[in-house]
């Protein structure tokens, strides 16, 4: 029987990865508000300004003010997530900052129009006009829409690396490992190209692709790539490289060369490759990119839209005013509609973006969510989804699913030069969370179109109470689809920080945190969360429950 | 073009670190001002601590802004020294990490929950926000601290860096740093409130009353925070006097050498500006007594005054702050100078001899479009920022 949980469990660095989970995670929770609701107070402000239904600015102003709460904690918590990864993960931050630096640096002025605009418009919103007040709302949006696509872009690039060429082929069934993929494409510049004996690295799996004006375009196996990242990491000269095997006989006596840090090759790799695909575009070059960005603006979309059902919803059924009942009426009505179209979206297609891609250029990954292993309870085959599966990530039910268990355990590895990984297998844990993930989704799915009946054939002063309490898990299950989707996507990309390139144990801090600094700062981000819930409840909740919330008046 | 680094790093800090000091002292005002008003039932008191409050809300946002842009610009420039620092100094930054983010939320608590909490419950949160406010230097302060001189380093059997926190916190320059800090930042606060009442009551005399309570609260703290900056800045500086390549770069100018090799960089001109900055400050602070003590405490002439003391503050902890920061260029850690670090283990010897080099830059991040972009996004955020004050603060 497959363990599941075990092999997620065995690739250790639990310190640093707790930390990551709980800072990350409950900073990506928080981030779906600030993704959604300025969102939807722009749709709300152009609504009111065709309709002038006053009551329309209103709900707007209600989810600007939940938005200037959430995005205060939302951006400490960046602020420590940001502190954190340079502490936890100094390795992956130097890597960023040195080669991958152009969107962090784009981040810093998107973050900074999100608080600037953020506070104007909450601060300053009845002394702007309505147009001023419209178009400050589309950039309080757009800002955070932004920033999002700027980190997300790092993010696509640990998934899927500008320049990498896939390892399985859906047709025939085989993965390409024997053939030395996946490979990277990388410049190399022209001084160590000489240095370097091409048969011998195209015995490896090393292909040209071409020249540049001073350098050659080669795909590298990731393998080599592996190899070479954690040896520059660990302070390796070419004399203790596997580099040395790949030299021209004639520089082995060559002590300068012999005494470089494979580091600074690396680095002089990297620099040219950058160069060459554009230090400013390189990031975005990964096809991931534009899949991740939609599909992470979508979960924030969802999760706002059923969280605004579950507020507005809930209300309504105890309030007794007419003006405001009115009030959450449309508030309920927009709610659903938003939610109902919202939903569609993420899932068929930005889901459907995502999925495709994760397929075909994590084709490990994607073979651990269809847990294609014997012995192991895949929910895909309990559902019996396998062609739809394949037709859906391929485009043919003919193609085949990549099959986990024909994965060598080793084949990030090169040869016996290990990189003290012991596996590379992904965690067959994700087919649950992602299935967790696409189950819940359908659920919401469903939910928000019983909703949109009841809008469309008896009025929403008819819906059933029933129908509006479950507002409150509908917005929970959405923020746990969310999490799910993220959890599947990190989870399934170990051992690897950045496929193919970088792993865990590269990446980590040389000092790792010791338990009770895990637990103390774990607790912190806790508790934080806690204020959070407690802050809206109070400040959102509590006075709207006294039927004189601001905005209604 | 190592220019571009230096200077995008000094803009970002020079402006954060002003800021951050100024939060420092507001965190510890505000909630001692609203309890001194409750307890007095003195609602001017307590009126002045709110726009206080209001101050220490936009302040915070603003320094958070460029601290988070100094760190892109730290890590995209000298990547591999954030990741020595990273690598080495978890503690360190863990501990201001924790306090940042209790502080943050204080303030929110603090500042959303005015009316809301009970009063005692109000000033619990205070307390919270002051005391966090106090220990975010004291896990920053030691990352100075140890990049004047790397105390508490130290190496694994297997030549593993590694930080010995007990021993870091004994480095000479960490006890004189952190309390020079928490008494500039006070009294920085202090003055810059004066100042900015001085200011509003200058624009508008109605607010006279605000002016005047400012003055009666913090005029003679401000002016003992003041001269305990002497002692405290002449404790730092003889802290500096085992790093002779800092304290030459400081002192060397004005003659005071120490050992034999002399200034590699002469900043004494700096250690001059902040002398004056400071003696501007007294006056100004003396100038407001002797009116108080002539009976015209309150007049347009002291609130001019404490608007040039709150200009001299704010100009002391710039000038200051990058005397401490470029006395020791282009070392990133001052006692760290080639030789020393060739003396350090293999290999840490060879991957710090260009880490910890402030000309050893990253060429990429330097590139002209990224220069262009972040000079014109710089220039528009700072105008963003103008009209983000004018409409909170000022319009109507």
């Amino acid at each position: 029987m497959v363990n599941p949980i075990g092999s997620w469990i065995d690739f250790g660095y639990w310190g640093e990865r707790v930390l990551s989970m709980v800072g990350i995670g409950i900073h990506w929770g928080i981030l779906q508000y600030v993704l959604g609701l300025p969102f939807a107070a722009f749709i709300l402000q152009l609504i009111y300004l065709r309709t002038k239904d006053k009551d329309y600015l209103r709900i707007s102003k209600t989810l600007v003010k939940a938005m200037a709460i959430v995005f205060a904690v939302g951006a400490a918590t960046g602020t420590l997530v940001e502190f954190g990864l340079i502490v936890v993960w100094p390795n992956v931050l130097t890597a960023v900052g040195k080669w991958l630096y152009f969107p962090m640096y784009a981040e810093v002025f998107a973050f900074i129009m999100e608080v600037m605009i953020t506070y104007l418009l909450y601060y300053g919103w009845d002394k702007l006009s309505d147009v001023t007040r419209t178009i400050l709302t589309f950039f309080a949006f757009i800002g955070p829409w932004y920033s999002g696509a700027m980190i997300l872009s790092a993010n696509a690039y640990m998934n899927v690396p500008t320049g990498l060429l896939p390892d399985y082929n859906a047709t025939t069934g085989q993965w390409l490992y024997s053939l030395g993929y996946p490979k990277l494409l990388l410049d190399v510049p022209s001084a160590y190209v000489a240095i370097l004996n091409v048969t011998k690295l195209e015995s490896l799996g090393m292909t040209i692709k071409g020249t540049t004006s001073d350098g050659v375009l080669v795909y590298i196996p990731v393998t080599i790539v592996n190899r070479l990242v954690y040896e520059s990491f660990n302070q390796y000269t070419v004399n203790q490289s596997i580099l040395k095997a790949v030299l021209n006989s004639n520089v082995l006596s060559n002590q300068a060369v012999m005494q470089t840090p494979v580091l600074n090759i690396v680095n002089a790799i990297m620099d040219s490759t950058v160069k060459y695909f554009g230090i400013y575009t390189y990031l975005f070059q990964s096809p991931d990119f534009i899949p991740t960005m939609l599909h992470s603006i979508g979960a924030g979309l969802v999760v706002t839209g059923f969280t605004m059902i579950a507020g507005f919803g809930t209300r309504y059924l105890s309030v007794k005013d007419e003006k405001y009942k009115k009030y959450l009426e449309k508030a309920l009505k927009f709610s659903i509609i938003f939610s109902l179209i919202v939903i569609i979206y993420e899932g068929l297609i930005a889901g459907d973006m995502m999925g495709k891609t994760v397929a075909k250029y994590n084709p490990e990954k994607f073979a651990a969510i269809e847990g294609t292993q014997p012995g192991f309870t895949s929910i895909a085959s309990l559902l019996h989804l396998d062609k739809i599966e394949a037709f859906l990530a391929y485009g043919s039910f003919s193609a085949h699913l990549p099959n986990y268990s024909q994965i060598p355990q080793l084949w990030g590895q090169l040869g016996n030069f290990g990189v003290n990984v012991s596996s590379y297998l992904p965690p067959l844990i994700i087919d649950y969370s992602y299935y967790a993930m696409v189950i819940t989704g359908v659920l919401l799915g469903i939910y928000a179109l019983i909703l949109t009946g009841y809008l469309l054939f008896r009025g929403v002063n008819k819906i059933n109470r029933f129908w509006l309490y479950l507002g409150i898990p509908a917005a929970i299950l959405a923020q746990f689809a969310s999490l799910m989707g993220w959890g599947t996507r990190e989870i399934g990309r170990l051992p690897w920080i950045v496929y193919g390139v970088m792993t865990l144990n590269v990446g980590s801090t040389l000092n790792q945190p010791a338990l009770w600094q895990d637990v103390l700062v774990s607790l912190f981000y806790v508790i934080i969360v806690i204020a959070l819930v407690y802050t809206v409840y109070r400040f959102l909740w509590v006075p709207s429950k006294k039927e004189i919330l601001e905005e209604v008046k | 073009m190592v220019m571009v680094s230096v200077f995008w790093l000094a803009f970002n800090f020079g402006i954060h670190i002003v800021l951050v000091n100024i939060i420092i002292g507001l965190a510890v005002l505000v909630p001692l001002f609203k309890y001194f008003g409750m307890k007095r039932n003195d609602s001017d008191l307590v009126n002045l601590s709110r726009k206080m409050m209001k101050w220490y809300a936009i302040t915070y946002g603003v320094a958070g802004v460029f601290g988070t842009a100094f760190t892109v610009f730290l890590f995209s420039f000298y990547p591999f020294f954030t990741d020595v620092i990273g690598n080495l100094l978890l503690v360190p930054f863990g501990i201001s990490i924790v306090f940042v983010g209790l502080n943050f939320f204080s303030l929110i608590a603090y500042w959303y929950g005015w009316d809301h909490w009970s009063s005692k419950t109000h000033n619990l949160i205070g307390i919270l926000m002051g005391a966090s406010a106090i220990m975010i230097p004291f896990g920053f302060r030691q990352v100075f601290a140890f990049l004047n001189e790397p105390i508490g380093l130290s190496f694994s059997s297997t030549n593993q860096p590694y930080l010995n926190v007990i021993t870091a916190y004994t480095n000479p320059t960490f006890w004189p740093i952190y309390f020079k800090s928490i008494d500039g930042a006070l009294t920085a606060g202090m003055i810059a409130t004066m100042g900015g009442f001085g200011l509003i009551y200058l624009i508008n005399s109605e607010n006279k009353k605000y002016f005047e309570k400012s003055i009666n609260m913090l005029l003679l703290p401000s002016l003992i925070g003041l001269l305990l900056m002497i002692p405290l800045g002449f404790w730092y500086l003889e802290s500096l006097s085992g790093i002779p390549y800092k304290f030459n770069n400081i002192m060397g100018g004005l003659g005071w050498v120490i050992g034999n090799d002399g200034i590699s960089y002469n900043f004494s001109w700096l250690f001059v500006l902040s002398m004056i900055l400071t003696a501007i400050q007294v006056l100004a602070i003396i100038y407001i007594f002797y009116k108080g003590i002539k009976g015209s405490l309150i007049s347009k002439g002291t609130a001019y005054s404490s608007v040039v003391a709150a200009a001299s503050a704010v100009g002391t902890i710039e000038s200051m702050e990058m005397l401490n920061a470029f006395s020791q260029y282009p070392r990133f850690i001052a006692s760290l100078g080639n030789q020393q670090i060739a003396s350090l283990p293999y290999p840490w010897n060879i991957t710090l001899s260009t880490a910890l080099n402030l000309t050893d830059y990253n060429s990429l991040a330097a590139a002209p479009f990224a220069t262009f972009f972040t000079s014109v996004m710089m220039a528009l955020m700072i105008v963003v920022l103008g009209i983000f004050i004018y409409v909170i603060l000022f319009k109507k």
